[in-house]
């Protein structure tokens, strides 16, 4: 790292909009360890409290406060399980996979993710509705035909179009990541507890 | 859309959410295109997606954040002044200036947010308010302590803390808001001829010439200083508070309410060749975010308008 380089410090205003482009991914990075919301939102909080006071200190741009964020996500997350005694052995595990190098790939599933829900406010109203009973609430296409009274062929249609408005949102939006679509991803996601 | 690709298509996305990715009901030539591998990588993340969904509101979460880092520039020199100021009080007539910050001999403090700035501070009670640029809040030295009235000239929102025994009062141009604890947007720039408060939560009470309408929830009250009228409606608060972020939204608005707002936020100053210009209407958003020029453009195009920049001023003529 070089000695010299002008540190990077958001104002309160870029620092907020920083929090907007970041929470989501940042609590899906609690998430891999703890599916309480409410404990996640609480961690995700006081990370971006820590960050807003080291950030004058540390980081050089946007890429180093983004990483800097994910890694203390993580580490509250993990000492918050080992305050309440969770088992060594699994933390251990979680760590590994954490300590990959690529940090790069390490965050994938989670901007995607992000992504996908930004995409989903594009589709039509009622398209979304039936798209997010199938996709959200696990309802089989004759379910969801039952409960809003329309026939299981509109299910089908419906769910077509939301797929493919969501691909093409994806596509657009993440030219970057397409490799994440061209190839499938060899290590499987660790467990959720 | 041909009917094979939609049926493929509906193959595929069947396959994850009817059979749940049981490997065998589908084709292997479909298996391996590209629409497969990218509906089941969206598939495969619902978990994720479903628990982004399950967040408080983006809002929420900031304010929670924003309440417990260190408040924006304006506000720390206002916080380092602060002593100067309770001892500008005792004196009762010294008149201190200091970015913004201004304190009158009648013992009244009062901060402004000045032309392109937004400012947030937070009162001794723990209200927080937003102060749009060119807008004034006043409030006097025995604040919290007596009582909980503050002045306000311009756009502010509020978020009030709660108090049973001491409701805090914004007075405006001519009339007035009581409230307990909530949040609310008011709008009364100088020489606009019209105070606007929107209620976003709790509930508040608006008085002007003695007389007094208590708002719900979504509900915008004007009142109309040259008419006297007070007219009450529902609206969408997520524009009401677009400012806070740098956004206006206009619905058939006059140009001179628009330009109006681009005067104060971009600190330039507006000349209209023809008087009648001022009142075209518009429709569309302003972002604080864009360069004035852009915004410009914008209003060029749906209104027959010529802007021109001229002597660091932009002056406005008709097509």
């Amino acid at each position: 790292m070089k000695l010299v380089e002008k540190k990077y410090q958001l104002s309160f205003r870029e620092f907020e909009n920083f929090f907007r482009e970041n929470f989501q991914a940042a609590s899906l990075v609690a998430f891999r360890y703890l599916a309480d919301r409410s404990l996640v939102e609480d961690i995700v909080q006081e990370s971006f409290v820590i960050l807003w006071e080291k950030q004058s200190q540390i980081f050089t741009n946007k890429e180093d406060l983004r990483k800097y964020l994910f890694v203390t996500v993580r580490n509250r997350t993990i000492s918050y399980l080992r305050s309440i005694r969770f088992k060594q052995v699994d933390i251990e595990t979680y760590l590994s996979e954490a300590d990959l190098t690529d940090q790069e790939k390490l965050y994938d599933d989670e901007e995607l993710a992000v992504r996908i829900l930004k995409a989903t406010q594009k589709l039509p109203a009622r398209c979304r509705e039936i798209f997010m009973l199938a996709y959200m609430e696990n309802l089989t296409y004759n379910h969801i035909a039952e409960r809003l009274s329309i026939s299981k062929n509109t299910v089908k249609t419906q769910m077509v179009i939301a797929y493919r408005v969501l691909r093409e949102e994806l596509r657009e939006l993440y030219l970057g990541l397409l490799f994440l679509f061209s190839v499938p991803r060899l290590n499987s996601r660790i467990k959720k507890i | 859309m041909n009917t094979k690709e939609n049926t493929d298509q509906d193959q595929i996305v069947s396959h994850f959410h009817e059979k749940y990715g049981v490997r065998e009901d589908i084709p292997q030539d479909l298996k391996e295109t590209k629409d497969y591998r990218q509906t089941e990588k969206i598939f495969s993340l619902r978990e994720h997606v479903t628990f982004l969904n399950s967040l408080s509101p983006e809002d929420q979460l900031w304010r929670r954040i924003g309440a417990q880092i260190k408040p924006p520039v304006l506000f720390r020199y206002w916080m380092r002044y602060a002593a100067i100021i309770v001892l500008s009080f005792s004196l009762g007539s010294v008149f201190i200036y200091f970015s913004g910050v201004h304190i009158h001999e009648t013992a009244m403090a009062s901060v402004s947010s000045p032309r392109g700035q937004i400012t947030s501070l937070k009162l001794f009670d723990g209200s927080t308010v937003w102060l749009n640029s060119e807008s004034t809040i006043q409030y006097s030295s025995d604040f919290n302590s007596g009582n909980r009235e503050v002045y306000v000239e311009g756009e502010a929102y509020f978020e009030v803390t709660h108090s049973e025994e001491k409701p805090f009062i914004v007075h405006l141009e001519n009339s007035a808001i009581k409230v307990h604890g909530t949040s609310f947007n008011v709008k009364a720039y100088p020489g606009c001829d019209r105070v606007e408060a929107v209620l976003m939560e709790g509930k508040i009470e608006f008085t002007a010439n003695k007389r007094s309408v208590v708002m719900e929830p979504h509900e915008r009250v004007v009142f109309s200083l040259r008419k006297g009228t007070i007219v009450k409606d529902q609206i969408d608060i997520e524009k009401t508070l677009a400012w806070k972020k740098g956004k206006y939204y206009y619905s058939n608005e006059k140009l001179s309410t628009i330009i109006g707002q681009l005067q104060r936020w971009y600190d330039i100053e507006f000349v209209f060749n023809e008087n009648d210009l001022s009142l075209y209407t518009f429709t569309g958003v302003i972002n604080h975010e864009k360069s004035i020029e852009y915004n410009l453009q914008l209003i060029e195009l749906t209104n027959k308008i010529n802007v021109e920049f001229k002597n660091e001023k932009i002056i406005i003529t008709g097509k």
